[in-house]
């Protein structure tokens, strides 16, 4: 369990953010810019201390004002993933990956090797960082969080300094991240489009206070969100299990309620607990004329979200 | 034209003297650099001018304050002497402590520059990796900084081959102790028929000059090279 509740005044800027989220999972602490999602990683990494609150990340207490509890963030293990990377130029890629990993004060089992290849940094070891791309800097700097040893990972808009492509490229890995990891992250974006692929918990968050917060599936339907994103950005969200997968057609068969839909993903497989985003734009209503012809086939749906276990349904 | 036995006293006295000073001032150079870069606290400006002072100050003003200091009767000079059995005036390890007085601000300019030019980004990164704060900065800044560092340290050992007013107003000009390259060439000069000598110590004072500055460009050089040109 990830409970937080934080007080930070700083200027005319005040936040207010109290959540408690179910551990392990995705959050996602969604919003504009500037609504304090800096201010409130910051708080939650220590590198800006509260005015008042209390941080409890799976029955370790990482500050509590009341108690007088302010853990210095060199010993919070939580593995900071920032916007712009912040590798060590001095430093090539693999001893990049170990500066943390030769400081940890713990060990949850993230080995340098499965990291390497999980996230496929093999190639770049010798590499400085500034002989990188931008996908490449932020693979590195997610790997170097990893192999600290974390208790949490904090993702602080991880793609948001990166284009189109390249945001492209990295998703998929942080998918990944999430199916083979059992790793609480914290995962902070004013991009939906990247909290509907990756979280499972968003916390809503409106010039420094977090207004709605549920699952996913909870959140297609918020008011508020939807003031946001606007209805372009959302969709709907069904709960489904995969029936079958055609290995020649790619196409997986996926039962909602009565009804399936076919989805082009090969990496499910049949049984499966599914979640299924179907973005407001890819849907058309007609008017039904009667007596209908015999009904469409569904149209293939890549927008499925990947693989899940049972429980994060 | 070769280099009479005086000549080489004189360049060997020169290299000892730069180079210690050189060491003297290193660690309370870099300590320097930090606090007047990263802290703040009163009397900030007040430190940083009194630093630099010697930078602005004629060179025999300087030699003179360290003269009243640290002479025998001076109050630091007086306590070394009692309580060490340290003499400064007209030794060596007085023209170090002058040579060194005169190229700590030079040292402290170049190192400020290049911690400023550290991103306090990078060590917020390594505190999160777990890095506790002399590790980050022995690990992260001092590293980045070594560039500045080393430009630093040729400047400061160039200009303290070369010091003059503060070393013979605090040290003297003694054959064997305090002579230094500069101080040599002054008494040439000064000399009836000292024109050769003259000419020679002038020539070996250029020479070393040019060696120095060529120095310490490879050295930038190989040093951006492992930095990965990342600064």
């Amino acid at each position: 369990m990830l409970r937080i509740s934080l007080r930070k005044r700083r200027g005319n800027f005040q936040l207010a953010l109290d959540f408690g989220t179910a551990t392990p999972g995705v959050t996602a602490l969604f919003g504009r810019s500037g609504c304090g999602k800096s201010t409130a990683t910051h708080l939650l990494a220590g590198l800006l201390t509260p005015d008042a609150g209390r941080i409890e990340i799976d029955g370790a207490l990482l500050f509590d004002s009341a108690a007088g509890v302010n853990v210095p963030t060199q010993h919070r293990r939580i593995g900071y993933v920032f916007q712009d990377s912040r590798l060590f130029p001095h430093l090539d890629v693999a001893a990049n990956l170990r500066y943390g990993l030769s400081r940890a004060r713990a060990d949850v089992g993230i080995r340098f090797n499965d990291t390497v290849a999980l996230l496929g940094l093999e190639p770049l070891l010798a590499r400085r960082p500034a002989g990188l791309s931008g996908g490449e800097r932020q693979r590195v700097a997610i790997g170097r969080a990893l192999l600290s040893q974390p208790r949490l990972l904090l993702l602080d808009e991880p793609l948001a300094a990166l284009d189109g492509a390249r945001r492209g490229e990295l998703l998929p890995w942080l998918e990944r991240l999430r199916d083979e990891l059992a790793l609480p992250m914290v995962y902070v974006s004013h991009q939906f489009d990247e909290v509907l692929r990756l979280a499972d918990t968003v916390v809503l968050l409106e010039q420094g206070v977090a207004v709605d917060s549920g699952s996913i599936t909870a959140m297609s339907r918020s008011r508020a969100l939807r003031a946001i994103v606007g209805n372009d950005a959302t969709g709907s969200m069904f709960e489904g299990v995969v029936e079958t997968v055609d290995a020649a057609t790619g196409l997986a068969r996926i039962r909602v309620g009565d009804d399936a839909l076919s989805v082009e993903s090969a990496a499910l497989q049949p049984g499966q607990a599914v979640q299924v985003q179907v973005s407001v734009k890819a849907v058309s209503a007609r008017a039904r004329q009667v007596p209908p012809p015999d009904p469409p086939a569904a149209a293939p749906a890549p927008w499925a979200s990947p693989p899940r276990g049972p429980a994060d349904g | 034209m070769s280099l009479t036995p005086e000549d080489l006293q004189a360049l060997r006295l020169s290299l000892q003297i730069a180079a210690a000073s050189l060491l003297l001032d290193l660690p309370l150079a870099i300590t320097l650099a930090y606090v007047l870069v990263r802290r703040r606290f009163p009397g900030r400006t007040l430190l940083d001018a009194f630093v630099h002072l010697p930078l602005v100050l004629p060179p025999v003003l300087t030699g003179y304050i360290l003269l009243l200091l640290f002479g025998n009767h001076g109050p630091l000079g007086h306590w070394l002497l009692a309580t060490f059995g340290l003499q400064l005036v007209f030794t060596r390890a007085g023209a170090v402590l002058a040579v060194a007085v005169m190229t700590l601000p030079l040292m402290v300019r170049a190192i400020r520059i290049a911690l400023d030019a550290v991103d306090t980004g990078l060590e917020d990164a390594a505190r999160t990796l777990g890095a506790s704060p002399f590790d980050r900065f022995r690990s992260i800044t001092l590293p980045l900084m070594l560039p500045g560092i080393l430009a630093g340290c040729v400047t400061a050992f160039a200009a303290g081959l070369g010091e003059f007013g503060a070393v013979i107003t605090f040290v003297s000009n003694i054959p064997g102790q305090t002579r230094t390259l500069p101080l040599a060439l002054y008494t040439a000069l000064q000399s009836p028929g000292g024109d050769a000598d003259a000419a020679r110590l002038a020539l070996l004072s250029f020479t070393l000059g040019l060696a120095g500055l060529l120095l310490s460009e490879w050295l930038a050089r190989r040093l951006r090279d492992r930095l990965g040109n990342a600064l």
